[in-house]
């Protein structure tokens, strides 16, 4: 596999992406205190890439939102009401710093995705309301009914390869 | 040089980027330090009765497997030895420690400074199987052009769907589309080259060949069992006599 191309990427984000399965909301707990659900995402019926969301259960308003192409992050939104980022070697565009906001990682050629902005229109709402807003901009018809993850009753796996 | 003009720049510099904030009965601190994405390293202190715990909740832990793709038990082995040599405590992910109010400033920097080594560690453990696709996909485009076939890296073929695909190869001579893959390849790598092949199946007579490396770790048998569906399996330590016909 060669590494992703700007055009790849490009024409990935575009083109209409459908996520139906697993068809139900799985979490599971993937450190001390991160729940993770993953989901296929297919292009004309074919799986190219997976949408995760991942929660920090110790903290309510601060989780993730990651789209994968060929197991390489293309786009992913940091909700969360404390930390900075500091943008370096960014094309024009990008602020130099974005400040206890949600924002964006965006994939830049060569940079992967440590280039951030901020997520306009973005102003409070839930998990769900965020995962449908995330959908909807990256053209991902989202089919599975979500389920909020619940925090206190799964398990702890122990660390090893998973392949 | 002037030390205690230095000794104040980063004086200033650390107050800048470090401040605390409280949030229900918790206090997040945003540190001077830096996870590789560029985010900051933010770390919360809980006060349990003049006992203060400082824990990073996994966030460096998380962003290595966020990157990795997958948990480690490399990673995890990385953790309790960085968290181990700063007196901190290590558990699924989460590095934190419990000090009196005297020992807090030392803690938080303390732990922030092992989340980020932890976050950190992930390049090391990508730098060699990300260094392996490219070789193998160059490989083969080597010892093509060494036998004076020429390769097209950037081709575009229209499939019957309608949809274009960019083959990792392409020889124009042969018409054939060349995909290499390597022991590291994922499904998703697969199920990628299976539509390019179906796709053009029926369209100009392409020949479709998947060059599989047998070297060293194994390509899993369903990897290979979709792409023999759609196309020809070509092991690497085989290569002469299917090079030698798309030479012709």
């Amino acid at each position: 596999m060669t590494p992703l191309d700007e055009r790849e990427v490009h024409d990935f984000l575009l083109v209409a992406k459908v996520v139906k399965r697993p068809a139900a909301m799985r979490w599971a707990r993937v450190t001390q205190d991160h729940l993770r659900a993953a989901f296929h995402v297919e292009v004309d019926s074919v799986s190219v890439g997976e949408l995760s969301i991942v929660h920090t259960s110790a903290l309510p308003r601060h989780y993730n939102l990651s789209l994968d192409l060929q197991g390489e992050t293309v786009c992913m939104w940091h909700i969360l009401d404390f930390g900075k980022h500091r943008n370096k070697h960014c094309p024009d565009g990008f602020p130099g710093r974005v400040r206890n906001r949600p924002h964006q990682h965006v994939w830049v050629v060569g940079r992967g995705t440590d280039c951030v902005q901020e997520i306009e229109g973005m102003d409070g709402q839930s998990p769900e309301e965020t995962l449908a807003l995330f959908c909807e901009r990256l053209s991902i018809e989202f089919r599975p009914v979500y389920a909020p993850p619940i925090i206190a009753d799964q398990l702890v796996m122990p660390f090893e390869e998973e392949l | 040089m002037n030390a205690e003009a230095v000794t104040d720049a980063l004086v200033r510099h650390m107050a800048d980027e470090t401040s605390c904030a409280f949030f229900d009965d918790r206090l997040a601190c945003d540190t001077a330090l830096y996870y590789p994405n560029g985010d900051s390293v933010v770390v919360y202190v809980t006060d349990h009765d003049g006992l203060f715990e400082v824990s990073d909740y996994s966030e460096g832990m998380a962003l290595a497997m966020q990157r990795l793709h997958r948990r480690s038990g490399v990673l995890a082995t990385v953790g309790q030895r960085v968290c181990a040599a700063s007196a901190l405590t290590f558990t699924n992910g989460r590095v934190s420690t419990v000090v009196p109010q005297t020992d807090l400033a030392d803690a938080v920097m303390r732990v922030a400074a092992a989340s980020a080594r932890i976050a950190e560690a992930v390049d090391f453990e990508l730098a060699k199987p990300e260094r392996a696709k490219r070789d193998f996909s160059q490989e083969v485009e080597q010892e093509l052009v060494e036998r004076k076939v020429s390769v097209e890296r950037t081709h575009t073929i229209v499939g019957q769907s309608g949809h274009k695909h960019h083959p990792t190869l392409f020889v124009p001579a042969a018409q054939a589309l060349v995909e290499p893959i390597g022991a590291e390849a994922p499904w998703t790598r697969a199920t990628a080259v299976y539509a390019l092949f179906g796709d053009v199946m029926k369209v100009n007579g392409f020949s479709r060949y998947a060059v599989i490396d047998d070297r060293g770790e194994h390509v899993k048998d369903e990897i290979q069992n979709l792409l023999q569906q759609v196309g020809s399996l070509v092991y690497w330590s085989d290569r002469v006599p299917w090079m030698e016909r798309v030479a012709q």
